[in-house]
C-alpha cells in the first residue's frame, strides 16, 4: 500500500468522524432514526392521536345535542355502572370466545389436511380460496348467508321439499356464529397452514421411529410447533369477533346487543359521543388484555415447563 | 448357519420418478456395526429408510429378527435413528427430548426421567436435562439425539450421516463415542456415509452402492485392498484403474495387455485371451524413480496434494491417463518431485489386484 493511500485512509475517516461521533457518545444512529420517522409520523397521526382523543372525549359533556370540553367523570359511571352495558360485555365476550374456540377448533383439523395431506398442487390451490374470501367484501359474504339462511333462503326452500321446516335459522346465536366464522375461520385457517407448512418434516418422521403413532403425531409434534400460531390464530379471531359490527347487526339484528351495536346505539341516540367514547376505550383495554394473555400463551414455554413439574 | 439379525430379501424401492433401491440382498449378523456408503443418490439412505419404515418397499422383504417387517409401521418397530439434522424437538427440553419414546411407550413419568438422566449422564451432558435444545452445541444437541435414540434399549440403531454437520475435531471425537457405545451395547449399528473415513473407522463391514445396487460387500480392508469393480476402485479413491485385456496366462500370473504396455497380475483362476483383463493397483504400491533409463512407465509430475503425514502426487502418463501416487515427504524431497518433473512409474506385479469379471460373483 502506497503512502498516498493511507493518508486518504486517514482524511476519509477524518471527514466522516462527525457522524460517528454522535454514536461514541451513546445516542442512536441518526440514519435508522430518519428512516423510521414516516412510520412514527403515520403512527402518531393514525393512531396515537385519535386514541388520545378518544379517550379525552370520555371527560367530555353533551349540552343540546352539541360536544362540549370539559372534565366529568359521569360518563364513565353512567356506562361502567349501568346494566345494558354489562349486559353487552358479557355478550360479547361470550360471543368472541366462541367464535374463538369454534375458529380454533375449525381450523385445526382444516389446516392440517391442507398443509400433511394435500398434494403441494392442490395446497396452493387451497390457500389461494382461503385467501380470496379475505380480501372480498365482507358484506357480500354476510348478504350471501342472509340469502341462505333467510326463512325463504335456500336452505329452508331445500326444507320444505322434505316436509320440515321452515326453521329459524336467521337471527339467532346460530347464524350469529356463522356470520362471525366467515369473517375469522379463513384467516385462522391461514394462519395455521402457513405455520404447519414450516414444521420439519424430519420431526414427524422422527416421532413416527421413536414410537409415536400417526394420530398422536398431530398431539406431540404437530400441535406443540405451531404453539404460538394457534395463539395468534386465537387471538386474530377473538379481536375480530369482539369488535364485528356487521355480524351482530345483519345476522342477529342487534338483540341482543353487542359492544359494537351499542357504541352505534349511544352515538344515535342524543350524540353520546363521550359514553360512546367510555366503551370504545372499555373495549380496546379489554382486547389489549386478550392480547396480553395471547403473548403469554405462545411465549410461556418456561413459565408453561415450571407449571408441568 | 444362524439366521441373519436383519435380512434385506430381494428389498426394491422405486418413486414415481426415481428407482431409489434395486432389488438388493443384504444379511446383517446381531452385534454388527455395519456402514453403507457410495455417493449422493446411490440409495443408501433410502436403505436405511426402509430399515426403519419410514418408506414402504415396493418390493422385497425385510426381516428383522426373522420376523417380516411388511407392513408393520414405522412406529412399531423400535429401530431408533439418528438423522443428519438430529430431528430434536425444538419445544421439548434435553431431558423431555430423551424421554420422549419412553412416553412414546407409556412409562410412567419418575421412571421415564430417571431412565433419561441416565443416559443423559452417559453421554456426558449430566445438568443440562432442563436446558432448551437451542442452548446446546452441535456436539451436544448430537448426544441428545443418540440418548434419545437408545433410551429404549433397541437392539438397532440406525445412523444417517450423523457427523457430517460437525466440525472435524469433533467429528474424530463423536467417532470415539459411537466406536465405545457400540461396543459397550453389543447392539447392531447401521451407519449410513460418504465419508470414508468414518466407515473405515468404525465398521467391521463395508456396503459400497451405487444406482440402487450393493457393489461390494467386505472389512474395510478387502473393499481397499480388493475392489470388487471398477466402480469400487474408483470410489475408493486411491486407486489406479489400468483397463486391459488378457495375452496369456502363466502359472497363477495373467499377461495383460494394455495402452500402457504389458503387465502381469497375480490371478487365481486363468482367463481366455481376449477377455476383459482390467485391474487395479493401489497409490501406495506405485514406486517412482527419477532414473529415465529403467523400467517402468514414464510419467510427468502434474502436482501434488498435501494429505497429512503423506502427499498425493498426480502424474500424468503419455497419452492423458493420469496416476495417483502417494509418497512419504521424504521420498518427495528425495526426488525432488515438482509439478513437470519427469519421472519413471513401477510397482511389484504381486501388489496389482485383478477385477472380477463382470456378472461373476464376488
Amino acid at each position: 500500500m502506497t503512502a498516498a493511500s493511507v493518508t486518504t485512509r486517514a482524511s476519509a475517516l477524518r471527514r466522516w468522524s462527525w457522524l460517528q461521533g454522535p454514536r461514541m457518545t451513546g445516542s442512536p444512529a441518526v440514519l435508522p432514526s430518519v428512516l423510521g420517522l414516516p412510520v412514527l409520523l403515520w403512527q402518531a397521526v393514525f393512531f396515537a392521536a385519535p386514541l388520545v382523543f378518544l379517550v379525552v372525549v370520555t371527560f367530555w359533556q353533551v349540552k343540546a345535542f352539541r360536544l362540549e370540553p370539559a372534565f366529568v367523570l359521569d360518563n364513565w359511571s353512567r356506562i361502567l355502572f349501568s346494566a345494558t352495558f354489562q349486559r353487552a360485555l358479557v355478550h360479547t365476550f361470550a360471543v368472541a370466545g366462541t367464535t374463538t374456540l369454534l375458529a380454533v377448533a375449525l381450523a385445526f383439523p382444516a389446516a392440517y389436511t391442507i398443509a400433511f395431506r394435500l398434494s403441494p398442487r392442490r395446497r396452493d390451490l387451497a390457500v389461494a380460496f382461503l385467501v380470496v374470501p379475505v380480501f372480498s367484501s365482507y358484506m357480500l359474504r354476510i348478504y350471501a348467508w342472509q340469502i341462505v339462511l333467510s326463512p325463504e333462503g335456500m336452505i329452508n326452500a331445500l326444507l320444505g321439499l322434505t316436509g320440515i321446516g321452515p326453521l329459524p335459522l336467521l337471527g339467532g346465536a346460530f347464524s350469529l356464529q356463522i356470520g362471525l366464522l366467515t369473517l375469522t375461520l379463513p384467516i385462522a385457517v391461514l394462519i395455521l397452514v402457513f405455520a404447519m407448512a414450516g414444521i420439519d418434516r424430519t420431526l414427524v418422521e422422527a416421532a413416527e421411529n421413536l414410537g409415536c403413532r400417526r394420530a398422536r403425531v398431530i398431539m406431540h409434534v404437530v400441535a406443540p410447533s405451531v404453539r404460538p400460531a394457534i395463539a395468534l390464530a386465537a387471538t386474530t379471531s377473538f379481536l375480530l369477533a369482539f369488535g364485528d359490527y356487521i355480524s351482530p347487526l345483519f345476522m342477529t339484528g342487534s338483540k341482543p346487543p353487542t359492544l359494537s351495536i351499542l357504541i352505534v346505539d349511544t352515538v344515535k341516540s342524543g350524540s353520546q359521543w363521550p359514553r360512546a367514547s367510555v366503551i370504545g376505550v372499555a373495549m380496546l383495554v379489554m382486547l389489549a388484555l386478550v392480547l396480553g394473555i395471547g403473548q403469554w400463551l405462545s411465549s410461556g414455554r418456561a413459565t408453561r415447563r415450571e407449571g408441568a413439574r | 448357519m444362524p439366521t441373519p439379525f436383519i435380512a434385506l430379501d430381494k428389498l426394491d424401492k422405486r418413486y414415481p420418478d426415481h428407482h431409489a433401491v434395486k432389488s438388493i440382498d443384504l444379511d446383517i449378523e446381531a452385534g454388527e456395526f455395519i456402514a453403507i456408503m457410495g455417493p449422493s443418490g446411490c440409495g443408501k439412505s433410502t436403505t436405511l429408510r426402509l430399515i426403519a419404515g419410514l418408506d414402504e418397499p415396493t418390493d422385497g422383504d425385510l426381516r428383522i429378527g426373522g420376523d417380516s417387517m411388511r407392513g408393520v409401521p414405522a412406529f412399531q418397530r423400535n429401530t431408533p435413528m439418528v438423522w443428519q439434522s438430529l430431528a430434536l424437538f425444538p419445544f421439548l427440553t434435553v431431558a423431555e427430548n430423551v424421554a420422549f419414546p419412553l412416553r412414546m411407550q407409556k412409562v410412567g413419568a419418575a421412571e421415564r426421567r430417571k431412565r433419561a438422566l441416565e443416559w443423559l449422564d452417559r453421554l456426558g451432558l449430566a445438568g443440562m436435562a432442563e436446558r432448551n435444545i437451542a442452548q446446546l452445541s452441535g456436539g451436544q444437541r448430537q448426544r441428545v439425539a443418540i440418548a434419545r435414540a437408545l433410551v429404549t434399549e433397541p437392539s438397532v440403531l440406525l445412523l444417517d450421516e450423523p457427523l457430517s454437520a460437525l466440525d472435524a475435531h469433533l467429528r474424530v471425537r463423536m467417532q470415539t463415542e459411537l466406536s465405545r457405545l457400540h461396543r459397550e451395547l453389543g447392539i447392531t449399528f447401521v451407519y449410513v456415509t460418504h465419508a470414508q473415513s468414518e466407515a473405515f473407522a468404525l465398521a467391521d463391514r463395508i456396503v459400497i452402492m451405487s444406482e440402487g445396487h450393493i457393489q461390494q460387500v467386505g472389512r474395510p480392508q478387502d473393499v481397499y485392498r480388493a475392489p470388487a469393480n471398477a466402480f469400487v476402485a474408483e470410489f475408493m479413491g486411491m486407486n489406479n484403474l489400468i483397463r486391459g485385456e488378457v495375452r496369456g496366462n502363466d502359472e497363477g500370473m495373467l499377461e495383460v495387455g494394455s495402452t500402457l504396455g504389458n503387465f502381469r497380475v497375480p490371478t487365481l483362476t486363468t482367463r481366455p485371451e481376449g477377455s476383459r483383463g482390467d485391474f487395479v493397483i493401489a497409490a501406495d504400491r506405485v514406486v517412482l524413480a527419477a532414473d529415465m533409463e529403467g523400467p517402468g512407465i514414464a510419467g510427468t509430475v502434474l502436482g501434488l496434494e498435501f494429505v497429512g503425514s503423506t502427499q498425493t502426487v498426480f502424474i500424468e502418463i503419455e497419452g492423458g491417463t493420469e496416476f495417483r501416487v502417494q509418497k512419504q515427504q521424504h521420498e518427495i524431497e528425495a526426488l525432488d518431485l515438482v509439478p513437470g518433473r519427469q519421472v519413471k512409474l513401477n510397482w511389484d506385479s504381486r501388489h496389482a489386484w485383478l477385477l472380477p469379471q463382470p456378472g461373476t460373483t464376488h
